[in-house]
């Protein structure tokens, strides 16, 4: 049984792969592998690097590489709610659950998608906003969830945190090229990861992927840690801060 | 200067929340009230998802009501045993509070509720403060006197058992309204992210008939004890006390209040409830008008467990 999945998955990895007869792969490498958010952290920019390797027998392609690079944020469980108008008030109505949705999804490339490749091409990978892949647990019906989908997205765009650049990939020379990775101030912690896919002439010719964390540290990973971790202590602690702060700007300022 | 906030996960104008504690502890120094109910709307307002505005100003309330409670200590205004009762209440208040705000948050009515409230309360109270207020003014300016107190004079809340004598709020009372206004605050304490004392300084005055001059020191004595306990609830129950947001607020709310106190004693007692009606009204206004206005975005996300997404 395995054996006949294994050799289904060749079949159509090989139809998938014919024009390009894998040829091609890329590297690529990220500026830095650990994003620290600090007390002054209002939003940094990684830079990827990488490089298209041909090897010997196969010719160049006549219009050259494309390059889309897709990162990924740690996946959370999001409740999109419509707003209804209930008495004059604008209430939560409905809600669709979109089970293990990507925190931050960023899709760069060199030239517009839909130039770079066809819809079945990105279907297939989940590239781009048009294809990303939403796991929606609901009964409604499609049209529905096609709007619910719509405005997650809208939502995730309006803070930053989902965006497609068509400029963002730099091609330095025909196979070398470099892309800056916008991170808001907004993003969550946790592994991010970047998949680089690299099209020529339509074709999807390799692919490879690389990580990165975003985490906290210093001063703000301890207040982090220790309001999770050891919430009671967490409380007191604010609490006896407040007394001390109270009491001594009634001490400074004390006027007889 | 933007500074990172590692609870609310946002980067936020450190001068302006600075700034923003300082003008609210200013007013609540000088109006004797904890100062939630302006700044938990301006933190919302500002962007801080309404939890972590809630949670924390459980916790920044403790600070400006300790300087408040001691300028008035000193002033020996604060009737201490009619505190302790209020404070029985207004924890068992805060506790059902707590249970409550985390059931609101599971189902994604926690903002609605918060909003609702702050609409209902402040314009109930605002109003009535507004109302009394304005008529004590007139009778001034028509030459009458203002009776500050009524003495003999009997409600129902009078003929309830359980009584107890206030030594220095000069009342023997029930305590069962007392210790029930306690629990009502502290009730909104814990979903409002207020100290209560919009609500406490005029049903003290008015329905306990409090004398006027221990009501203010009382009220910050309660709401003292009532936050911090609500504090250590939320920090334990829903986790969304931000202790670096609470920090500022509170230098800034601090440093605020002794002016405040300052300012309060010049103003006379109806002149000071009618600004005090007016700035209730005006933040009710502000909430109203973001519940009816038509969104810009119909829809909103959250997380599984009701956090802003």
């Amino acid at each position: 049984m395995m054996r006949a999945v294994a050799a289904l998955v060749f079949c159509l990895a090989s139809f998938t792969a014919l024009p390009a007869a894998r040829a091609e792969s890329v590297i690529a490498a990220l500026s830095e592998k650990v994003v620290e958010i600090r007390s002054n952290f209002v939003g940094t920019e990684i830079v990827l690097f990488g490089s298209v390797e041909r090897d010997g027998e196969t010719v160049g392609r006549a219009h050259g590489y494309d390059v889309v690079v897709v990162i990924e944020g740690p996946r959370r469980d999001i409740v999109v709610w419509r707003k209804e108008r209930v008495a004059g008030i604008w209430v939560n109505g409905a809600g669709i659950e979109y089970r293990n949705a990507p925190s931050y999804y960023a899709v760069l490339s060199n030239r517009p998608l839909e130039e770079i490749a066809g819809p079945v091409v990105l279907r297939r990978k989940g590239i781009g906003r048009d294809y990303l892949p939403l796991e929606a647990a609901s009964e409604e019906s499609e049209e529905t969830v096609a709007v619910f989908r719509d405005a997650l997205l809208r939502r995730k765009e309006a803070q930053s945190l989902y965006f497609s650049h068509h400029d963002a990939v730099d091609m330095l020379t025909p196979s070398l090229f470099m892309a800056h990775i916008p991170l808001p101030a907004n993003i969550r912690t946790g592994g991010y990861r970047a998949q680089v896919h690299v099209f020529g002439d339509g074709a999807l010719l390799a692919t490879s992927r690389v990580g990165f964390w975003v985490i906290k540290t210093g001063f703000e990973a301890a207040v982090y840690d220790l309001a999770h971790r050891q919430p009671l202590v967490y409380g007191l602690a604010t609490v006896a801060m407040a007394f001390g702060v109270g009491w001594l700007g009634s001490v400074m300022f004390r006027r007889n | 200067m933007e500074i990172y906030l590692p609870i609310a996960e946002i980067a936020v104008n450190m001068l302006m929340l600075l700034g923003m504690g300082a003008a609210v502890g200013f007013l609540s120094g000088m109006f004797g009230v904890g100062g939630g109910f302006l700044l938990t709307p301006l933190l919302i307002f500002s962007g801080i998802p309404p939890a972590v505005a809630v949670a924390t100003q459980t916790g920044q309330i403790v600070a400006s009501s300790v300087s408040g409670a001691l300028a008035h200590w000193r002033r020996k205004s604060i009737d201490v045993t009619l505190g302790v009762i209020l404070i029985a209440g207004g924890l068992i208040g805060a506790a059902l509070g707590i249970v409550l705000f985390r059931v609101l948050q599971g189902i994604g009515q926690l903002d609605l509720i918060i909003s609702l409230l702050y609409v209902f309360f402040l314009g109930g109270v605002g109003s009535l403060m507004l109302l009394e207020s304005g008529r004590a003014l007139f009778r001034r300016r028509m030459g009458r006197p203002v009776a500050s107190r009524r003495p003999g004079q009997h409600t129902w809340l009078h003929r309830l058992p359980v009584k107890m004598r206030f030594k220095r709020s000069k009342l023997y009372i029930s305590v069962l309204p007392v210790a029930g206004l306690g629990a009502l605050t502290g009730l909104l304490v814990a979903i409002m992210g207020v100290g209560g004392g919009f609500i406490m300084v005029p049903a003290m005055i008015y329905l306990l008939r409090v004398p006027t001059n221990v009501v203010i020191g009382t009220s910050l004595f309660q709401i003292i004890f009532v936050t911090a306990f609500a504090a250590v609830l939320h920090a334990v129950s829903t986790q969304s006390i931000d202790s670096v947001l609470a920090l500022i607020l509170m230098i800034g709310g601090v440093m605020g209040a002794q002016f405040g106190v300052q300012a309060g004693v010049k103003l006379r007692g109806e002149q000071l409830r009618l600004l005090l009606a007016l700035l209730v009204l005006a933040v009710c206004g502000r909430v109203l008008y973001g519940l009816v206005a038509t969104p810009e975005d119909f829809y909103v996300l959250t997380t599984m467990s009701g956090h802003a997404e």
